[in-house]
């Protein structure tokens, strides 16, 4: 079996990363511990202070399919372009006309940006369409 | 329905780490362009692309691999799942660094060969 994976992002605002992703990916934030209303109650319950409340966040596909994705706060900020990012499977199948994935691909950037994304390059290459993008806190990603 | 994601890696030789992580992960190389996939279809697909420039900071996207069985196995059978995946992936190519202990987790930090940061926790 193979091994699973949990992606992780370093990050300045994990609460607010999070959330973007989760609406990416119609992903939802992960709920807290059992016998735990909300986060915070977790939190308070740990003893952790409140400055600390927004060191980590993560967010899980409801239905349990996709990897789990969790945002850790870090001192530093991004400087150059990010050896890992992700691709999101948007177009539907190779098989799909053209026309259709070009359709979905672009639908699906008009609702990213308005989740607060950035837009870059468009790119057609050997029967390929994908678009560049860039996440709240600027770290790439295509839409394909 | 959440949207699928593939995890693409910029790297110096693509054949080269797509083979180290299809033997870490247990996945298998999908055709020629350096894609690897778990045969269940379960995790996502992984795909390594060829560029000019090398790695120069610490990523800010890596990978934990999920191998301890998480806070419901006890730290003890957690530890030792972890030590003997570590001691094969290093087998395979990549480099211990870290290894780390706070609020009952255990986790060790490692590097892919290409110098790539990941967990195994």
């Amino acid at each position: 079996m193979a091994t699973g994976v949990q992606i992780v992002f370093d990050c300045a605002d994990p609460d607010k990363l999070a959330t973007f992703w989760a609406s990416a990916l119609h992903y939802k934030k992960q709920d807290p511990p059992a016998g735990f209303a909300s986060w915070p109650d977790f939190l308070k319950a740990q003893g952790i202070p409140q400055g600390q409340w927004n060191s980590a966040s993560a967010i899980v596909d409801p239905d349990g399919v996709g990897p789990r994705i969790y945002f850790q706060q870090v001192p530093e900020g991004k400087t150059v372009k990010n050896r890992v990012h992700l691709d999101l499977n948007v177009g539907g199948p190779r098989s799909a006309p053209p026309d259709e994935r070009r359709r979905r691909v672009d639908a699906e950037v008009g609702r990213l940006v308005q989740l607060g994304a950035r837009q870059s390059r468009t790119i057609e290459e050997r029967g390929e369409y994908f678009i560049n993008m860039f996440d709240p806190e600027s770290n790439e990603f295509d839409v394909q | 329905m959440a949207t699928s994601v593939q995890i693409v890696f910029d790297c110096a030789d693509p054949d080269k780490l797509a083979a180290f992580w299809a033997a870490a992960l247990h996945y298998t190389k999908q055709d020629l362009r350096s894609a690897i996939a778990d045969p269940d279809g379960t995790g996502p697909r992984i795909s390594f692309q060829r560029v000019p420039e090398g790695k120069t900071v610490k990523n800010r996207v890596h990978l934990d691999l999920n191998i301890g069985g998480g806070f419901g196995t006890p730290q003890d059978e957690r530890r030792r799942r972890i030590d003997a995946e570590v001691d094969r992936i290093v087998r395979l190519g990549a480099r211990q660094a870290r290894t780390v202990e706070e609020r009952g987790g255990y986790f060790v930090n490692m590097f892919d060969p290409e110098g790539n940061e990941f967990d195994v926790h």
